[in-house]
């Protein structure tokens, strides 16, 4: 049915192979939206390969894939690299860099694309943003160093994150720990750090942040009368600190 | 809430020494913590976290009750510490070396400071931590 609807929609377009011909060149729009359609059928047909698989065969039907992938995505990269300053390539680059199921070459090639052209907008976030999602590898890492040093305070934000945090998620020692926690947290402090991503840190950092060892946060508020008072009010002392409700 | 006679145990057994139980209500009304409080006599500080729960928020807690047990540097030492007769066991020695430290830092007058350097609790040992690629 979605096949059905997607090749209805191609012709509406005039982006089928028959007007191609001799009609004016399809838009870059046009093109995603084929490479789009292309690429949710290859998907949905290898998410199916994949589960029925055994185990030894799926890294062979995932190479099989990104060889897929690869040849539906090059009449989008001939289009975008034609016109990179082309708002629409820009929005098909994001487009691929959202792709969870490209393959890391592709994810790569867009991330060049994206620090190379639109480095500064919204598009080297999306860029870092993919990056961050995948293993850090020596190849990530290289292209989230040169996000690092953008002058989009939130983009080389996300980079250094994307950096430091499996520094502490693969911490071998407390020193090594520590080390991470404050280099993340000292993001999240920044002024100018993207709320997205303090939430991100608050998240990401919580089991850290709150074990054992670890300086308990400040607690400000107001007891049952109003009064204003607070954790650090108790140092010199231990506090069983006991969080309830009645219900 | 189920703690409540042995928090107050705790503050009768913990008077006049280094510890404090402190309370942070969360998601109940105002008037009915009041009156909770008073009815239960849970006669130690709370705070007030309300129904949009920012301590709550901030501290990741979303099971109730969650308990902390900080120590008297405000370091985090226990999460969720045990119940019953063992709580009071982990309190007593947290609060020991609470007052072990209140004796301990005043430095001696007129003492000819040479000899020792006041000494310091060693420090984790620094470690490199290179070799992190990849």
């Amino acid at each position: 049915m979605r096949r059905m609807m997607s090749a209805a929609l191609l012709l509406v377009l005039a982006a089928s192979p028959l007007a191609a011909q001799d009609g004016p060149a399809p838009t870059i729009k046009e093109v995603r939206f084929e490479a789009r359609s292309a690429w949710n059928r290859t998907r949905r047909d290898f998410s199916r390969r994949l589960a029925e698989a055994k185990a030894e065969e799926q890294a062979a039907i995932e190479a099989d894939r990104d060889v897929r992938f690869a040849a539906i995505m090059e009449p989008l990269w001939a289009a975008v690299e034609a016109k990179p300053g082309d708002a629409e390539s820009e929005e098909s680059v994001a487009w691929i860099l959202r792709q969870r199921d490209a393959s890391t070459a592709g994810i790569l090639r867009a991330a060049d694309f994206a620090r190379k052209h639109y480095a500064e907008g919204e598009g080297g976030q999306i860029a870092v943003r993919s990056l961050i999602k995948r293993p850090l590898d020596e190849a990530i890492a290289k292209r989230l160093e040169s996000f690092a040093a953008v002058k989009n305070a939130a983009t080389a934000a996300w980079a250094r994150y994307g950096l430091a945090l499996p520094r502490l998620i693969g911490a071998k020692d407390r020193a090594a720990e520590d080390a991470a926690l404050a280099e993340i947290l000292a993001l999240a402090g920044r002024e100018d750090a993207p709320a997205d991503l303090k939430r991100e840190i608050a998240r990401t950092t919580t089991s850290y942040r709150f074990a054992p060892g670890r300086p308990a946060p400040e607690i400000e508020g107001q007891d049952l009368d109003g009064a204003a008072f607070k954790l650090s009010d108790y140092r010199g002392k231990v506090v069983l600190i006991d969080f309830w409700g009645t219900w | 809430m189920a703690f409540v006679p042995h928090g107050r145990s705790l503050v009768k057994n913990f008077a006049d020494r280094p510890f404090a139980l402190v309370g942070v209500n969360c998601g109940d009304a105002l008037e009915k913590v009041r009156g909770f409080v008073k009815s239960e006599n849970a006669n130690w500080r709370h705070f007030f976290d309300g129904s949009s729960g920012p301590i709550a928020t901030a501290w990741k807690v979303n099971v109730f009750p969650t308990m902390y047990l900080i120590d008297h540097e405000g370091r985090i030492a226990v999460v969720n510490p045990p119940h019953g007769a063992e709580l009071d066991a982990v309190i007593e020695k947290l609060v020991a070396a609470a007052e072990a430290a209140r004796r301990e830092p005043e430095p001696k007058p007129a003492e000819k400071p040479a000899e020792k350097p006041a000494e310091k609790p060693a420090e984790k040992p620094e470690s490199g931590d290179e070799g992190r690629k990849g």
